[in-house]
């Protein structure tokens, strides 16, 4: 049942998302405080009562909070890039997390400071303490069971926003589950997965609520915790802060051996690149897979050298990304395809279609480009010149003998109902919806595309290193037998090396 | 010690001035007590809170132990301060200390080195007796320990000055009693000057030496409190120290009497320290041809000494023995007052 679970990538997926709690969570207690402070003493009847600048410090914390996560996890790049020096793995989130939490603890400990007597306060005074006295002598003790309460919310809800920062591959639990349980449809992998999030979530609110018990004295029935709670939260924070400390470490650990860093996404390409490692290993190549959850971050990441080369995309893309961006990066070899086929209910053979044959596809725009070049490549219809599979478009047909009549109004996904339906002559689906609907690409197709496909994904590297031996070596081992071995065994079909 | 002069002191409110202090001139002498009583917002809070600073005056002055208050800079203020003790009608302890850490508070704002804040704590818990309970939290406290706490706090840096603001309104009798004669205590054994805030004439009767009275800002009356007992000018006054001899309780009995008996006359008698304890009364009837039936009678003690009241209903067959009588009572030093029929 939970054997798709590998247990030290579950591990240290644990730690990260411990790491980046605790230490965002560190981070935000102190700003939060004293973001807090400022924004209670300068309030109306304050101690530095200032109307201006507590008019400026709200906006501040409202914009930020405003701000939707992931959002500012994108917009932080930069700043991430000067302070931390990267903007990939677990560190590169501590800024969003830290900007991102902060005002909303700055917010709960303001609420905090309010809920201080004001009797109090004004003993204090009248004792003739300084600010500075009844700032630390009696605001924040007189107001620590509601700091501790928010610091507890702020702490679970960075459980939550780690989470998200599996978009710049920082790893943890949820990203875990994102890439291994949903993507890869691993159920028990998602399930433990989150299942370990609520002990960490549990744990912390547990631990909170008995710091907050034991500090409390308000009421007379002051029910202080049993020595063996106090006990088991002792061992408690032990553990985890021994678990952060070290994941602390292992963020520093650097190989004895050579090390290439290869950018990927979740399927099949960091599978495939899982696949080799035992073979670069061989040669002394440390192989470091970072997963990425989009399309946008792998080439960033690569220009900036915090990767030796990723695997993700196909050349269009890659064009399309270096025309944008401007970067220095190039393809240095194709691996494999997901290839597009054309299949039928009511013919074998391409030749055999009718005429007025109804041809049935998706409507996404690159996909009609890379049917139109299938279809012309078989003979079927001919494209004008200078058009190929990344541009095509109906208009550039010059010639349709058999007056093919296309419908391509249709979401990808419905293309197997359509099959299934029986709805057209001939009908392209993209190899992994034709899977689902039990299709076998390599038998049941009357046309597939092959690696001469412009939509053959490719390893790409900068130009500066594009010939460096380890990078040689990785294109050699993903090309080799083991490779293809693999990605036939496990593939079935849907997906094709490139010989 | 403290001296008011012409004080008002204002608040603006959403366009709206309130005036809670009124033109205040006021002396209040180095070791006394001095009780200031009022109606709620009469402005007993606003008037305390500018001797330490803690409201300062629109106009006028305050002068406190030969400073002006309202031009010390910051920190002579807080200076000031720690020579001001205050207590608060809801103590005002800090939840998260023990008693003893409570009181240290008042030494740590002061500076005192560590080592003699926990001699000068014991001395202090001494002095109000709160032994056994040091490291017990204010939630664990009855109100009348509660507020010793707030006192032996008040104390802690050997203030000249004492303030209260209606530090017994939250207690039942009894502990009223215990904290007043503990606050008598101190300003006889340490010389502090009280100045406390009250709306019972109750407690101005047993803590206080003199009392001003105020009403809508104004001080409208002060004096010491046996003659404002004896000889209340101001309707205000006359109603607290009415409240004090419960008046109210027998004046529908007064109305019966004059029904029942047309021919006498209802006298109330009121005598200071020293007439109580004559026969005056005795030695009227014998001298001449009286009745007297004492309807109702009370003894106060005040600060000073006792004081009594005696409503008497006369009788006799001469009338003219009546002024005859008033004037042998009156000659004794005792005031008498025909009650209006
Ligand atoms: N900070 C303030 N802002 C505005 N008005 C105030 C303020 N403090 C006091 N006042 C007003 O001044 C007047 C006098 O208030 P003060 O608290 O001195 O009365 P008090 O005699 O102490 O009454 P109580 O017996 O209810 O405590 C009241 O009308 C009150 O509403
Ligand atoms: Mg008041």
């Amino acid at each position: 049942m939970l054997g798709n679970i590998q247990w030290d990538k579950m591990i240290v997926a644990f730690g990260e998302t411990l790491y980046m709690t605790v230490l965002a969570g560190v981070a935000c207690f102190i700003l939060g405080l004293g973001l807090g402070l400022l924004l209670y003493v300068t309030d109306r009847d304050g101690l530095y009562e200032n109307k201006w600048a507590n008019a400026v410090l709200t906006t501040v914390v409202n914009l930020f909070r405003a701000i939707p996560f992931i959002i500012l996890i994108i917009l932080l790049l930069p700043f991430t890039k000067t302070v931390v020096g990267t903007i990939l793995g677990a560190n590169a989130a501590l800024p969003a997390l830290i900007i991102g939490m902060s005002p909303f603890y700055a917010r709960l400990v303001q609420v905090a400071l309010r809920e201080v007597d004001a009797g109090v306060i004004e003993a204090a005074k009248a004792m003739g303490a300084s600010n500075w006295d009844i700032i630390w002598k009696v605001l924040i003790p007189e107001s620590k069971p509601a700091w501790l309460g928010g610091l507890t919310s702020t702490v679970v809800s960075l459980v939550g926003f780690t989470a998200m920062a599996g978009v710049i591959g920082a790893g943890g639990l949820g990203n875990l589950a994102y890439l291994d349980g949903f993507q890869r449809g691993f159920e028990d992998v998602t399930f433990m997965a989150t299942a370990l999030i609520l002990v960490l979530v549990f744990s912390f609110q547990w631990l909170g609520e008995t710091v907050i018990a034991s500090v409390d004295k308000r009421t007379q029935s002051q029910k202080q915790p049993q020595k063996i709670r106090k006990g088991l939260a002792i061992v408690l924070t032990g553990a985890l802060a021994l678990g952060t400390v070290v994941t602390f470490a292992s963020q520093f650990k650097t190989s004895e051996l050579e090390t290439v860093t290869v950018g990927a996404t979740a399927v099949p390409h960091a599978e495939i690149l899982t696949a080799i490692k035992p073979l670069l290993a061989e040669q002394g190549i440390d192989l470091k897979i970072v997963e990425f959850q989009d399309y946008v971050l792998p080439n960033k990441a690569l220009a900036a050298k915090e990767l030796d080369a990723n695997y993700f995309q196909h050349e269009p893309y890659l064009a399309q990304q270096i025309a944008e961006h401007g970067y220095d990066i190039e393809s240095v070899a194709k691996i494999h395809i997901e290839p597009m086929g054309g299949y039928s209910q009511r013919y074998d053979d391409l030749n055999t279609l009718p005429q007025n044959a109804t041809v049935l596809m998706s409507n996404a725009a690159s996909d009609q480009s890379r049917i139109l070049a299938l279809l012309a490549n078989a003979g079927l219809i001919t494209l004008a010149e200078g058009v190929d599979a990344t541009s095509a478009t109906f208009t550039d047909i010059t010639s349709n003998p058999k007056n093919l009549q296309f419908k391509y109004d249709i979401e990808a996904k419905l293309l197997p109902t359509a099959y299934q339906n029986d709805e057209a002559d001939l009908i392209f689906i993209n190899t992994n919806y034709a899977l689902e609907a039990g299709l076998n690409p390599k038998t049941d197709s009357l046309v597939l595309e092959d690696g001469d496909s412009p939509y053959a994904n490719i390893v790409v590297t900068r130009a500066d290193n594009a010939t460096e031996a380890k990078i040689q070596a990785l294109v050699d081992a993903l090309r080799s037998d083991t490779a293809k071995q693999f990605i036939d065994d496990k593939y079935q079909g849907a997906v094709l090396a490139v010989d | 010690m403290i001296r008011f002069e012409q004080v008002t002191k204002q608040y603006e409110k959403e366009a709206q001035t309130i005036t809670a202090v009124r033109d205040v001139n006021l002396h209040i002498e180095q070791g006394e007590i001095f009780g200031i009583i009022g109606y709620s917002g009469a402005g007993k809070s606003t008037l305390l809170r500018m001797i330490n600073g803690l409201e300062l005056p629109s106009s006028g002055k305050i002068i406190v132990e030969g400073a002006d208050v309202q031009t010390l800079a910051a920190k002579s203020l807080r200076a000031q301060r720690q020579k001001i003790g205050m207590i608060f009608q809801h103590f005002n302890l800090l939840w998260s200390r023990t008693v003893a850490q409570n009181i240290a508070l008042a030494l740590e704002v002061a500076k005192t080195p560590k080592d003699q804040i926990a001699t000068r704590v014991t001395e202090l818990i001494q002095l109000v007796g709160l032994q056994g309970r040091e490291e017990a939290y204010p939630s664990q406290l009855s109100g009348g320990q509660k507020q010793r706490v707030g006192i032996a706090r008040a104390l802690a840096n050997n203030p000249h000055i004492l303030l209260a603001d209606e530090a017994t309104s939250a207690l039942d009798p009894e502990t009223t009693e215990a904290i007043l004669a503990l606050l008598s205590d101190i300003n006889q054994k340490l010389g502090i000057t009280i100045v406390f805030i009250t709306h019972e004439m109750e407690v101005v009767k047993k803590l206080a030496h003199r009392v001003a009275v105020m009403e809508a800002g104004r001080v409208v009356e002060t004096g010491d409190v046996l003659t404002i007992f004896q000889n209340p000018q101001q309707a205000i006054t006359k109603r607290f120290v009415g409240e004090a001899t419960t008046e109210t309780d027998y004046e529908l009995t007064l109305d019966e009497l004059a029904h029942k008996y047309p021919q006498g006359q209802l006298w109330t008698l009121r005598f200071s320290q020293g007439e109580v304890e004559k026969p005056i009364l005795a030695s009227a009837m014998k001298l001449f041809n009286v009745d007297f039936s004492i309807i109702q009678g009370s003894i106060s003690k005040t600060k000073e000494g006792a004081i009594g009241q005696l409503t008497v209903l006369v009788q006799t067959e001469n009338l003219h023995d009546l002024t005859a009588v008033k004037t042998y009572i009156e000659a004794q030093d005792v005031k008498v007052q025909e009650v209006t029929q």
